[in-house]
């Protein structure tokens, strides 16, 4: 849990600005982790999808299997290609913003750890 | 082939009603512990928002697992919606498309499918409906944009009972506070006289 004000430390009380910056540090917390949990999934992703480009490109067959839902369908190495590069440049795109999104995180949290630290000094614990 | 999850009703629903439906007293930010001790022990009301703070992780709780439900119910949409959408290709081009499809775990079969104009969805409760290909498209997007908006105020929910725990729990932890500095100060008191 983070965020917490240690019981059995003195400090000074808190105010109702304190009280909605633990909130949302917390909130950052959690979503900081989600955010990363996801980047990893994406980065999977943008891996196996440049592997199977890579493939593609040496195999030199005529006719490839190209999986869609359940199936695997016989697609021209063309236009398993072009599929292929949509869903990278998909994956691509929304890993930059999830990226962004997680620097913006670590930011806000980095500030309020600040404020509060500042204030609360060791009767926090903010980790 | 294409088959959508059910309890899409289920989760309308909950869309609908938004953050309304969290049936719990709202955790309110103690301006002045003294005062809101006023009339009972620190264990008395402690022993109160330990309830309250048990009662908004078990929502929370619920809601993780809704979570869970829709991040896994998103992808399975999406697969849908990429088969639809390549037989559609498929059809205004005219091609014919060979298949490989799952007879069971580790067999595959060869399929030839051309000129196909519906599909059946799977609506859950051992029904399917057959769909033309475009309306099943519009279905599978509208339940994808329904399942991503849900998802959101899944969040939004989330993140009121996130605020109610750790405000309870603040709360808690300086009434503790109030109560040892108060009977320290009392014996220090005591003691002097």
């Amino acid at each position: 849990m983070s965020g917490s004000i240690q019981k059995g430390n003195g400090g000074p009380d808190v105010a109702f600005e304190d009280q909605e910056n633990i909130n949302s540090f917390n909130k950052l917390f959690t979503r900081s982790s989600e955010i990363e949990a996801e980047i990893k999934v994406k980065k999977t992703l943008v891996d196996d999808l440049e592997d199977a480009s890579n493939e593609l490109m040496l195999a030199d067959e005529e006719e490839v299997r190209y999986v869609v839902g359940e199936c695997f369908y016989h697609a021209a190495p063309d236009e398993a290609e072009e599929n292929i590069q949509k869903a990278a440049d998909e994956a691509k795109e929304s890993l930059t913003s999830l990226e962004a999104e997680l620097e913006s995180t670590k930011a806000q949290m980095a500030e309020l750890k600040k404020v509060l630290y500042g204030k609360f000094g060791n009767s926090i614990n903010l980790d | 082939m294409a088959e959508e999850s059910a309890s899409a009703e289920a989760s309308q629903q909950s869309a609908a009603t938004g953050s309304e439906i969290l049936h719990v007293p709202k955790a309110v930010f103690i301006e002045d512990v003294a005062a809101f001790l006023e009339g009972r022990t620190a264990d008395e009301a402690i022993k109160e928002l330990n309830a309250n703070y048990q009662n908004y992780k078990l929502i929370e709780q619920e809601l993780q697992q809704s979570r869970l439900r829709l991040v896994a119910k998103i992808p399975e949409i999406q697969k849908a919606l990429a088969a639809v959408e390549m037989l559609i290709n498929k059809q205004q081009e005219g091609q014919e498309v060979v298949l490989d499809f799952g007879l069971s775990e580790q067999i595959f079969a060869k399929a030839k499918v051309k000129d196909v104009s519906s599909v059946g969805l799977w609506l859950g409760a051992d029904v399917m409906l057959e769909y033309p290909l475009e309306e099943a498209k519009q279905l599978l997007t509208t339940n994808l944009n329904n399942a991503k908006e849900n998802l959101k105020t899944n969040s939004k929910e989330v993140d009121i009972m996130k605020d109610f725990s750790t405000t309870t729990e603040v709360s808690i932890a300086r009434i503790y506070n109030f109560d040892v500095t108060r009977k320290r100060t009392s014996k220090e008191g005591k003691g002097g006289g």
